[in-house]
């Protein structure tokens, strides 16, 4: 029996297993077991072609942003239309059918965008477009451009093909720690009440995975399906925007409503209306800052920036300016909201902010 | 158990060779498959017809008792309770002859139309939510064109309303780090307003002398 013929053995199973206090472990345990044929349709079965080629395109500038949608949505002239790149769909009569990079540049920064072939339903099955939902894995941003003239189920098969694969979209890693040890046994403790999660649950979930000894704390009140992404350790936590597009062809009561929903920006590249707010909302989501440096007695440039992550301190600044700037830092000069007084002196674990100015002394 | 009761057994038994059930002598059991393409029902149940006959049968009506191999959604409390009724007239009508075959045949014709009532009813549910999906998905074709002029009028709305959103959403972060804060001057340090440090050059606020002197 493959993978794909389990999977749909279990699934039947789980439909005819009622809810309640009872089955509820025995549902745990088919969830487990689900997650993990499901995670060995990822694993490659051969060698694809050459690096950079195909899916295998190299990341590349600051970030990267994965154009995820169905076919003919639009994602090639959407990428056209804020990159400088010409789609290769010209040499494709109906629609992408490789990976096509591009690059967008706001203010100082690279980001690469790269344009997956569209989904086709049952994609993370192994049906056309599996190495596109793969690939968005890889992503720092998915960007789902989704047709404003077509059915509204569509943005909800997308999600489901890229739970499927092990992304996460829009949501934070669950607050919990697991330490896997040698001997003890299972260890749970939690420091909130939990009303999905319980010793017997985690155990059981455990066991599936052949893990008899661990320490589990809990600092939130997880579902059994957090705690299975936690135990398979493999799940991408990815910020999603919505895109609307096409919405020249709808009602303008229709893009009021499409544009007030979460995470969602509506353009028409026909008419190039809102493109530059959906640059805007990329950068935001992206949760990049850009950092200014600055010799000794002279202005900051401030025609180059040097991007870096939400949450990165003078070493990640160091590393992006040279491999062993760190190993020589004295202190570094920073000016700006993270900074206690103008300057401040601090080292290497100094948290930075976006337009932070920064002066690396060295040794 | 009287000649009657007998003959009625007799009679049964060779109509429903293979449906029928003697639970004792005087109350028998009879399993009807329902037809799929006759009922209009994928998976219909059997009907299980039930009887107890009395001393005084076929002078008196019979007990009748109707329930089906296994649940079915379209055949509820309210289903088997039509069926009962049907029963319960025909027997009244055949009050003094071997009726049990009649009732059988009257019952199994009422859940052949209880299901054709019940499968016509979905399909129309479905037609009706079908035509209101379309319905809906085709309001966003109708309503004001999406022209240049008419999405930047929208726009200037659209960012009111957002940035009046942000607003909310920073007043709500900010009040939920006053209340965690541990002291005045923490407090006090959320509450300055700070400028970037690229702000603080572009505004000629850094003095670039003073720079020198530390280092």
């Amino acid at each position: 029996m493959g993978v794909l013929e389990k999977i749909q053995e279990i699934e039947a199973e789980m439909r005819r297993t009622q809810k309640n206090k009872a089955t509820e472990y025995h549902l745990g345990l088919l969830k487990g077991k689900l997650a993990k044929l499901r995670a060995q349709l990822l694993e490659p079965t051969s060698k694809s072609g050459p690096k950079g080629e195909g899916f295998d395109v190299l990341k590349s500038g600051d970030a990267r942003v994965a154009f995820i949608g169905f076919p003919s949505v639009g994602k090639s002239t959407l990428l056209s239309a804020i990159t400088k790149t010409k789609s290769a769909t010209a040499s494709y009569e109906f629609t992408t059918l490789t990976a096509i990079p591009g690059v967008l540049e706001y203010d100082g920064a690279e980001i690469q965008m790269l344009d997956l072939p569209g989904i086709i339903e049952g994609a993370s099955q192994g049906r056309g477009g599996r190495q596109a939902v793969s690939a968005a894995r890889t992503a720092d941003l998915i960007l789902m451009v989704l047709d404003a003239t077509k059915a509204a189920d569509q943005r909800e098969k997308i999600e489901y093909e890229l739970e499927q694969v092990g992304i996460r979209l829009n949501r934070q890693p669950p607050n919990v720690t697991l330490t896997i040890k040698k001997n003890g046994g299972i260890k749970f403790n939690h420091t909130v009440p939990l009303t999905h999660m319980d010793y017997k649950m985690a155990y059981n979930i455990l066991h599936e995975y052949r893990i008899h000894n661990a320490d589990i704390l809990i600092r939130e009140d997880i579902t059994v399906d957090d705690f299975i992404d936690l135990v398979m350790g493999n799940r991408r936590y990815i910020n999603c925007l919505y895109c609307y597009s096409k919405i020249d062809a709808v009602s303008l009561e229709e893009v009021d409503r499409l544009a007030r929903l979460p995470k969602s920006v509506v353009i028409s590249c026909n008419m190039k209306l809102n493109l530059d707010f959906l640059k805007e909302r990329i950068w935001e989501e992206l949760n990049l800052y850009r950092i200014y440096t600055k010799r000794k007695g002279e202005m900051p440039d401030f025609s180059e920036a040097l991007i870096v992550r939400k949450g990165s301190t003078i070493e990640q600044v160091c590393n992006r300016i040279h491999r062993t700037l760190a190993e020589q830092l004295k202190y570094a000069l920073v000016w700006g909201t993270s900074a206690k007084h103008s300057p401040q002196v601090v080292g290497l674990n100094h948290r930075v902010e976006e337009g932070d100015v920064v002066t690396i002394v060295t040794k | 158990m009287t000649s009657a009761i007998e003959e009625e057994r007799e009679i049964l038994e060779s109509i429903y060779p293979e449906e029928f059930k003697c639970i004792n002598d005087s109350t028998f059991e009879i399993t009807q498959p329902i037809d799929r393409e006759e009922s209009n029902c994928d998976n219909p149940p059997s009907l299980i017809f039930t009887c107890q006959l009395s001393e005084a049968y076929p002078d008196e009506v019979p007990d009748v008792k109707i329930t089906f191999s296994e649940p079915h959604p379209w055949l509820g409390e309210e289903e088997i309770e039509r069926l009962k009724q049907v029963v319960a007239q025909n027997a009244e009508e055949c009050l003094g002859m071997a009726m049990i075959f009649s009732l059988c045949s009257v019952a199994k014709e009422e859940t052949n139309a209880i299901l054709i009532e019940q499968s016509q009813r979905e399909t129309q549910a479905i037609e009706e939510r079908h035509r209101k999906e379309a319905e809906q998905e085709n309001k966003k074709f109708h309503g004001t064109p999406v022209t240049v002029e008419s999405f930047t009028e929208w726009k200037k709305g659209f960012d009111a309303w957002r940035n009046e959103q942000l607003k909310l959403e920073q007043e709500s972060k900010l009040k939920e780090a006053l209340s965690a804060a541990s002291s005045s001057n923490a407090r006090k340090a959320i509450l300055e307003k700070r400028m970037t440090g690229r702000e603080l050059f572009e505004n000629n606020l850094v003095k670039l002398d003073d720079v020198e002197g530390e280092a």
